[in-house]
């Protein structure tokens, strides 16, 4: 009984939305109501998400769990961001040098262990994953984009090797295309699957 | 004919035919690609659960995104489908999101299973849904965090990421675990083609709910999948043929 009705909410919803595209003037009112409402669902999710961030650390402290230490400067400097964003506006210098001034830089270190991680592992990558087609295709690939567009290559205007030329530093795009193409109809399907009730998001059954 | 238009018939004729596959015709058997996925992943939870080692679940960051708007939804789906019995009562496994509401959704599926076939009192430790941090790379920090601080012997990502998503991967390789990946965004498939051996790539990833749990309506979804990815092939064929000629 509760899947029913669950699965007539869904449908009833998802069809007014999907109606919504064809009477615009008629239906307009009641999808931007239902967005609305979905927006605010979304937030409340975030904000039980943060609650979830909270338990967890709180219980990471409590029970003494290895790195609670972490936890608890995670707890204290999570509580000076919220203090400091609702007593101060998110528009104050003081806030946003308070919080950018650490999160940039954090942020940044992250994205430079990235780019090394990456180096590092596409170095492994035969190791990882041994010779194979794809691996020699996404290598060959990998280097002949990086050659084309440095530049070093170069044809005369409205000659042969310029449309050669073109042609290749346009099948990357084109490769991109087909996996966008499949992963568009992958997507379309799993949302008709969760418009039409065979999946849900909270997996009743 | 406007694409807006053909884009319409597009969405009826896949809604007909999953309508039809699931409910009519119900297939019992699919020939579904990369089995060799679903096989090295089930080998790993189960060295996993029988060394007392803990699995690590990573739903995406975000439960809808305008590039890939189907992958927060697939995310779940398929860990609908991952979350089997052994798992539920072993326990030792933490699904996260860095979006809250896809945390949410991940702990109504485990309570669901739970209040469906275990006695809550008999089970101490459940399953753990979370969230790491509310942005993409504090998550990444606290997903990092806790690999390192507990045994992790299975990591699976599902869903939408970024390149970043390949860092934690590093970190279960250091701790001698698997990681498997069926993220979606092209930027995370070529980020961890380097160093996830087990990835399900492009249109593969809509397949994951199908090879975790083959039951007639996930075997219907490919079925549809692939009847529509045909069509639209010969479309394009027919379609760039008739442009040379002058057609059209």
């Amino acid at each position: 009984m509760k899947k029913l009705i669950f699965a007539a909410i869904t449908l009833l919803v998802g069809l007014t939305v999907l109606a919504g595209f064809f009477f615009t003037d008629q239906l307009g009112p009641t999808l931007t109501l239902i967005f609305e409402w979905g927006l605010v669902l979304v937030a409340l999710g975030g904000l039980i998400g943060m609650g979830y961030l909270a338990a967890m650390h709180i219980r990471n402290i409590v029970q003494r769990k290895k790195g609670w230490i972490y936890s608890a400067v995670l707890l204290a400097a999570f509580l000076v961001s919220m203090v400091a964003g609702f007593t101060l506006s998110l528009e104050s210098p003081f806030y946003r040098d308070l919080i950018l001034n650490i999160q940039v830089p954090v942020e940044t270190s992250l994205l430079a262990i990235l780019a090394a991680t990456l180096l590092y592992a596409s170095l492994r990558l035969i190791r990882t994953r041994g010779w194979t087609p794809l691996t020699i295709a996404f290598m060959a690939s990998a280097f002949f984009s990086l050659l084309l567009n440095l530049g070093l290559i170069r044809t005369a205007s409205g000659t042969l090797g310029e449309q050669v030329l073109g042609f290749f530093q346009r099948l990357p795009l084109v490769g991109a295309r087909g996996v966008l193409i499949g992963m568009a109809l992958g997507g379309l399907l799993m949302g008709l699957r969760f418009l039409l009730s065979i999946n849900s998001p909270g997996g009743e059954r | 004919m406007t694409w807006a238009m053909v884009g319409w018939i597009i969405i009826g004729l896949a809604a007909v035919c999953l309508i039809v596959l699931t409910w009519v015709v119900r297939p019992r058997s699919y020939a579904l690609r990369n089995q060799a996925f679903f096989r090295h992943l089930n080998r790993s939870r189960t060295v996993t659960i029988e060394q007392g080692r803990r699995q690590e679940v990573v739903l995406g960051h975000a439960l809808w995104s305008r590039a890939y708007p189907g992958l927060g939804l697939s995310s779940l789906a398929s860990y609908d489908a991952l979350l089997d019995g052994e798992t539920l009562a072993d326990g030792r496994q933490t699904v996260s999101a860095n979006a809250g509401i896809l945390a949410v959704f991940a702990r109504q599926i485990i309570h669901s299973r739970y209040d469906s076939g275990f006695s809550e009192q008999l089970l101490s430790p459940r399953v753990q849904s979370t969230v790491y941090g509310p942005t993409t790379f504090s998550f990444n920090a606290g997903l990092m965090s806790d690999l390192k601080m507990q045994d992790y012997g299975t990591l699976v990502f599902l869903g939408d990421f970024g390149p970043e998503s390949a860092i934690s991967v590093k970190k279960i390789h250091d701790q001698r675990g698997e990681a498997f990946s069926a993220a979606g965004s092209m930027a995370s498939q070529a980020a961890l083609l380097l160093n996830v051996p087990d990835i399900l790539l492009g249109e593969e990833v809509f397949m994951a709910p199908a090879l975790f749990n083959p039951q007639p309506e996930n075997l219907a979804a490919v079925q549809v999948e692939d009847l529509l990815r045909v069509g639209l092939i010969l479309a394009l064929v027919v379609g760039a043929t008739l442009k040379a000629v002058g057609v059209l």
